[in-house]
């Protein structure tokens, strides 16, 4: 007999398997939450060199998980991506200050300022990870690039000698690139340094069989490059994307709930049907749940039943969740979406616990409301110039005029704030800013390109309902308030 | 300045507002045939008014309204000689509901034509079929053509249809559905005029539609505007006694507004197709075009959706800024009518489809959000916000998000009803509407 678990059960899976995975820290991947969405295949083989990925979409995630063997051997696993396992890696940028590994941002300035050529700094970085001993023996990167720049033959024999040392091994050596918008503050300096990366990347390509990189990069930065050096085209041409589709959500969602620490986490498995063991006590959800909207549909309307409200014509749980998450490029980004299910599962506890279904329609409406704040604090992580942009903009209501947006920023003189957003002592604070920072239209477009603002057909600004919430902005409506 | 009509009523009512205060009774505007207001104070509890207070009041309302007040522009309900016809009226709106500070403040229209966009929708009883209005506030949009389209499809799922054409004034749905030969002896017209002496029993209504190709099991049930074309059979004359509000009988039980009888004659035709065959799944309204009380009732009292029609154009906006401001001016009744509206995009150019219907999609969101939508205030609380109703431009689940239907030069200009094999035109441009108004008429595609 199938046994198929109650709203309550539900609503303690929920909040086992979902808790950990929205917290407003990054949380280390670890092998029994990894999930391997269909569209992040092409982001991890080795020959793609540039993934484009919005905030919160998995950059970092991949990043770190790639570094991992065991992690890199399951996503192998997920994606029948054999190559995957005879990858060795090594990291060329990231969050982490590592200064043994990479030079961080202070230091990456002050080469700048001295000229030095950002390929050579990325050299310096490639080759004393891949162990060449000259430059293990120098003890800062100035010297470690003022080496490679006096030894143009011994850096391309050390490549040549690294690539046949993989060739050996049968194995591919990866270099990653990371948190690109944590290298300068201003966007000048921070596009050179990025240059420098996919210049190098690009070498690597044409000289060398066995030696790759992979750039983890936002689309706006990406976009906005001008590439200056011959073939380019190629890595823009067979750059991946990291997005999540709304079957991709609730793939995700299943996943965590049948590797929740939890025990419904094992009737939740045998009330869907045809999971795969897989090593450390992970499980892998069968295909259909992972990919088949119908399957999906019909398991969350066991959850949050089937509309948003007393019938059919309120909308369907199962779309109007995702769509309302969305930013103004159509993304949504996977901690909002399980951000706005655990609190609709905490609302729904509180207020509905006699429900017939684990969430309740008005608690996922509250639940898209906390995941506002989710989406902001991420976007404020390594954008915090769109905060500084935002706040004056709270208390006004959308669709809003362009000059009245302007008016706001001249009367907070946002152009002096922005321009001391750069200014932070604390090298792990460093962010790119704004391309430019005293052109109000530019800012304005950039806000439209990152997907915080849309520009309606009427010519007024609108803000998707995932920031303007937590931004403190409203929405004009000719019906008064009730009031109270 | 001289005062207008438009500045009269709210001028009116902000006197309404403050005698309500000042007596702490309930108050009534009113505005009689030719627009002139006058408050009706509710002293029936006994309540004793000072005479200068209520002089005061009128003297008030005259100046601030201008040539728009009427002779007595105050009353007191005690001196009316039937007084609940205006305290208890049926057309009385609510504005501002009783408060420690106040009594409540109503209004009523005295008009000719228009009430019926402010009655309130009766209880909703779950026996009743699932009833759509189409709607277009300009006419000639193909909007009896997609309730055509519509009713095949719902029937292709094996559903039981019947259509109704409320387009009295110019009638079309039936002969697009039946010949002539086999339509049913009546028409809603006949209904209408019959009811009205309480004659209505045993006249036939409906027929099934055998223009219809229908596959499976589903039917297409037609209710025409008027009955078999016949010798003897006098249309016109029906038709301007059909809109008539007639007092109620002696008895005070016969249904005798218009709105009261247009129900009961679509009551009557689902009993009739249950009856002949079973009860229809779905009924389709084909409501007439314009500011009309007959489409005021499809909407608002007949219809569980209402699929509005329509071009992006600034005539087909401002008529529709107009209608709904009708119900703006009582919240309770744009948040119980709002949810059940959603716009179509008729006529939708092929080739700048996505373009074309963006900046409908705008159009439609400003015009929806002026009047209907709630306004939620910035830096409201979490909490608050969820509860208001004010989708996003993007909303695909919204009122304003528009169903294409994609243009047909073929259609222009042309009498369908004499052109046997019409409906054999390109079908690809209902898909779109097809699929959605039947996901939200029956929540299946």
């Amino acid at each position: 007999m199938r046994i198929i678990l109650s709203p309550y059960e539900y609503r303690e899976l929920i909040q086992a398997g979902l808790a950990a995975s929205t917290a407003a820290d990054t949380v280390d991947p670890q092998p029994r939450t990894l999930f391997t969405p269909d569209r992040h295949r092409a982001a991890l083989e080795p020959n793609i060199t540039v993934v484009r990925g919005a905030r919160g979409v998995g950059k970092t995630f991949w990043f770190k998980a790639l570094q991992d063997g065991t992690l890199r051997s399951l996503a192998a696993d997920d994606y029948q991506l054999e190559r995957l396992k005879s990858v060795e890696t090594l990291a060329g940028y990231g969050t982490e200050l590592r200064p043994d590994v990479y030079p961080g941002p202070a230091s990456l300035g002050r080469m700048l300022e001295n000229g030095d050529d950002p390929y050579d700094i990325w050299m310096a970085v490639l080759l004393r990870g891949l162990g060449t001993p000259e430059l293990q023996q120098l003890s800062s990167w100035p010297e470690r690039v003022q080496w490679i720049r006096s030894h143009p033959d011994e850096q391309d024999e050390e490549l040549a000698a690294a690539d046949r040392r993989a060739s050996e091994n049968q194995a591919t050596q990866l270099v990653l690139f990371d948190a690109l918008d944590r290298l300068h503050s201003s966007r000048e300096r921070a596009n050179q340094l990025i240059q420098g990366i996919l210049r190098l990347a690009l070498d690597l390509r044409t000289r060398t069989r066995n030696l790759r990189a992979k750039v983890f990069i936002r689309p706006d930065m990406f976009d906005s490059l001008t590439l200056h050096f011959a073939d380019a085209s190629k890595l823009t041409a067979n750059a991946a994307n990291l997005a999540w589709s709304a079957t991709n959500l609730y793939g995700l969602l299943f996943h965590q709930l049948g590797n929740a620490d939890s025990r419904h986490a094992a009737t939740f498995r045998n009330e869907t049907g045809g999971w795969r063991s897989a090593e450390d006590h992970r499980y892998v959800p069968p295909r259909s749940l992972m990919g088949d909207q119908e399957v999906q549909q019909e398991k969350f309307t066991d959850i949050a039943g089937p509309w948003m409200g007393a019938n059919h014509r309120k909308g369907y749980t199962y779309t109007w969740l995702p769509n309302h998450l969305m930013d103004g490029i159509g993304q949504t980004s996977p901690r909002s979406f399980l951000r706005a299910l655990t609190s609709a599962n905490e609302e729904t506890g509180d207020k509905f616990a006699g429900h017939k279904y684990a969430l309740h329609w008005d608690g996922i409406r509250r639940g898209v409301q906390a995941a506002s704040s989710t989406r902001v604090a991420e976007v404020a992580e390594d954008l915090p110039w769109v905060l500084t942009a935002m706040q004056p903009l709270a208390g006004k209501q959308v669709p809003i005029d362009r000059e009245t947006i302007v008016d706001c920023w001249l009367a907070d003189d946002l152009a002096t704030g922005l321009s001391s957003n750069g200014k932070e002592s604390n090298e792990s604070e460093v962010r790119t800013g704004p391309r430019n920072p005293t052109d109000y239209d530019a800012i304005i477009r950039e806000l439209i390109e990152i997907g915080i603002m849309s520009r309606r057909t009427t010519g007024k600004l609108d803000l998707p309902d995932v920031y303007r919430i937590a931004f403190g902005l409203g929405r004009k409506g000719g019906v008064p308030r009730i009031q109270a | 300045m001289t005062i207008r009509f438009d500045d009269a009523w709210g001028k009116g009512l902000e006197v309404a507002k403050q005698a309500a205060v000042s007596t702490h009774l309930d108050v009534v505007l009113v505005r009689d045939v030719l627009g002139r207001g006058s408050l009706v104070i509710d002293d029936s509890g006994g309540e004793e008014l000072a005479a200068t207070l209520v002089e005061a009041l009128g003297t008030k309302l005259a100046a601030d309204a201008g040539p728009f007040v009427a002779s007595a522009p105050v009353t007191l309900a005690s001196t009316l000689f039937l007084p609940e016809q205006v305290l208890r009226a049926r057309d009385l709106v609510t504005v501002q509901e009783r408060t420690v500070v106040g009594g409540q403040v109503s209004m009523l229209e005295r008009g000719l034509v228009g009430a019926e966009w402010l009655r309130p929708r009766p209880e909703s009883d779950s026996e009743r079929s699932n009833r759509v209005a189409l709607y277009g506030f300009k006419g000639g949009v193909g909007r009896s053509t997609a309730t055509f389209m519509l009713a095949q499809h719902l029937a292709n799922q094996g559903r039981c249809v019947l259509t109704v054409d409320l387009d009295l004034e110019s009638p079309g749905l039936g002969a697009l559905l039946q010949g002539d030969d086999d339509l049913p002896a009546y028409g809603l017209v006949d209904y209408l005029v019959e009811s009205a002496v309480g004659n209505e029993d045993e006249l036939d209504l409906v027929a099934q539609s055998r223009m219809v190709q229908v596959e499976g099991n589903g039917e297409v049930w037609v209710a025409p505007s008027g009955g078999r074309p016949r010798e003897g059979y006098d249309y016109l004359a029906k038709l301007n006694r059909a809109y008539l509000d007639l007092p109620w009988d002696d008895a005070g039980e016969r249904p005798t507004s218009l709105a009261d009888r247009l129900e009961a004659a679509v009551r009557s035709c689902e009993a009739q197709v249950a009856q002949l065959s079973r009860p229809p799944d779905v009924v389709l309204l084909d409501s007439r075009a314009g500011i009309h009380d007959i489409a005021a009732i499809a909407i608002t009292q007949l219809a569980d959706l209402s699929l509005l029609f329509g071009t992006d154009s600034a005539p087909t906006w401002n008529g529709y800024r107009a209608l709904f401001q009708q119900w703006s001016l009582v919240p309770k009744r744009a948040r119980a009518i709002r949810e059940r509206l959603r716009m179509v995009a008729a006529m939708v150019p092929r080739d700048r489809r996505e373009d074309y219907l963006e900046v409908f999609r705008d159009h439609a969101q400003s015009c929806f959000a002026a009047t209907l939508y709630d306004d939620v205030p910035s830096r409201s609380d979490l909490e608050g916000d969820a509860e208001l109703f004010n989708p996003a431009p993007d909303d695909e689940s919204a009122p304003h998000a528009p169903l294409p239907i994609l243009f047909i030069p073929e259609l222009v200009g042309l009498d369908l009803a004499a052109r046997p094999g019409w409906h054999e035109i390109d079908r690809s441009a209902y898909a779109t509407f097809l699929d959605s108004a039947s996901e939200l008429i029956v929540g299946e595609r």
